[in-house]
């Protein structure tokens, strides 16, 4: 609990916000994304991975932003975990901004990145997005494995609010799971057929779904492809520009 | 849907999809099934649905409709086919259902639990199954588990005829939008799909599709129906 959430003035804002948030908000993604955070970081950020695989799909998808951006830039993350790829993109962008909905997650990310001072980490309030940045001041904003975890809504929101921050012609990376994979469609039966259903289950999208999201959050498409898995479709690859 | 008073809202969300419907039904029925609706539009929406499925069934055949609301089709179908059988999740529609539909001997209501699904229905019971402006309103789960629980109750060349908002017209485009902000967003909110989704979740099924279209709205392109056949076993 934050310092200004004790005392008497303290309870009453909680009261306040317990009056807008239903009881079902208490369980949402940030207690799931600390708990898993607290269980095994790495392997809710990337199941099944070894540290070796961790640490390469970082390095990985490092590659696939630097071309999107420079040593000038300044460059935002939505959900970075424990900061796999900034890692690796940090040392060549002038200011990494990192968001992520689990405190405990930004913690690990922290100590993980203590030797990068250009990187800045923030953990966000439920319902936050990313109102705590100014209109048109990044270069670059990206989010992998991060949206396909929420309410197409709130996916949906990250991303009108992630135009919103970027400077006019500013770019944004983006991967969202194929529903049409063989992959992700025997996820989306295994998920249905579960009793109950985590608030941070996978979505997974269609590739013209993606392309609507992206216009109608008023970006233009640069190019959008499908990579991995094996039949080489299991994720969408987004870049457009605002 | 009208503004009202966000407590209530928030109650009813706290039930699910039943208390969504039971709390609509109460509210104002008519409205719910087809919001801004007349009572002649109503009706008439109702028997241009009921002739459109007509045509796809014979007057000897046993069907069957997921989530009936107030019996908006089954008042116009049921004097033409065998059986007309509904299902809806919410108590408050089927028992208006069965004062609206009491002249009406063939017709079979029944309430189901939440995630009961069509257990109540044997495999093979039916020549058509139909859904339409109510899959809409379910986690897109829990749409493709009413579709799989379709194709086990229909026979062996037995038919779906489904409808599902179309993500891409400016409707739901807009409607997407609107409820983004919404908190907290009701679990009978509208999910709108792509043409892809549903025609990948007809070939997960084993669903041959008869037919997909993209009709009505401003652009002509507002609602996706599709028809499709449960294969005859080889």
């Amino acid at each position: 609990m934050s310092a200004r959430n004790r005392g008497p003035g303290g309870i009453l804002r909680r009261l306040w916000r317990a009056r807008e948030a239903p009881a079902a908000e208490a369980n949402d993604y940030k207690s799931i994304w600390n708990r898993l955070s607290s269980e095994n970081a790495v392997d809710a950020i990337f199941t099944g991975a070894t540290p070796e695989v961790f640490e390469s799909s970082g390095e990985a998808d490092a590659a696939r932003l630097r071309p999107l951006a420079g040593p000038h830039s300044r460059v935002l993350n939505i959900g970075c975990g424990v900061g796999r790829v900034e890692r690796y993109l940090a040392p060549f962008v002038a200011e990494l901004w990192a968001v992520d909905i689990s405190g405990e997650m930004i913690a690990r990310a922290r100590a993980r990145l203590a030797e990068f001072p250009n990187v800045k980490l923030r953990e966000l309030a439920i319902g936050e997005f990313l109102g705590g940045f100014e209109s048109g001041t990044f270069d670059l904003v990206f989010s992998f494995l991060v949206l396909q975890h929420m309410e197409r809504e709130d996916a949906f929101r990250y991303l009108d609010d992630a135009a919103r921050v970027l400077r006019p012609g500013g770019a944004l990376s983006v991967q969202f799971p194929n529903l049409l994979s063989p992959e992700y469609t025997a996820a989306f039966v295994e998920g249905a057929r579960l009793p109950s259903r985590s608030a941070g289950r996978v979505r997974a999208y269609t590739e013209p779904e993606v392309r609507h999201f992206l216009e109608t959050a008023g970006f233009r498409v640069e190019s959008i492809g499908l990579s991995a898995g094996v039949r080489g479709d299991a994720e969408i690859y987004a870049t457009a520009r605002r | 849907m009208k503004a009202r008073p966000a407590f209530l809202r928030k109650l009813g969300f706290l039930g699910g999809y039943k208390a969504v419907w039971n709390y609509h039904a109460r509210r104002d029925a008519r409205d719910a099934i087809f919001s801004g609706s007349t009572e002649e539009s109503f009706e008439e929406a109702g028997r241009r649905d009921a002739e459109r499925i007509r045509r796809l069934a014979g007057e000897d055949a046993r069907v069957l409709n997921i989530g009936c609301g107030i019996g908006r089709v089954e008042k116009y179908l049921a004097p033409h086919v065998a059986e007309m059988h509904a299902v809806d999740i919410s108590g408050e529609m089927i028992s208006r259902a069965r004062a609206r539909l009491a002249g009406l001997p063939n017709v079979h209501l029944r309430e189901v639990a939440p995630a009961e699904f069509l257990a109540a229905h044997p495999d093979g019971r039916f020549d058509l199954v139909f859904s339409l402006l109510v899959l809409q309103h379910l986690e897109k789960e829990d749409a493709f588990l009413y579709l799989e629980d379709a194709r086990r109750v229909l026979r062996s060349g037995g038919t779906l005829f489904v409808q599902f908002p179309n993500l891409r017209s400016p409707e739901y485009t807009r409607s997407f939008r609107d409820v983004l902000r919404n908190r907290p967003r009701s679990p009978g909110r509208v999910r709108p799909y792509t043409e892809e989704e549903l025609r990948h979740w007809m070939e997960m099924l084993a669903f041959e599709i008869v037919s997909l279209t993209i009709e009505a709205g401003a652009r002509g392109d507002a609602e996706i129906y599709v028809t499709a056949r449960k294969p005859e076993i080889a």
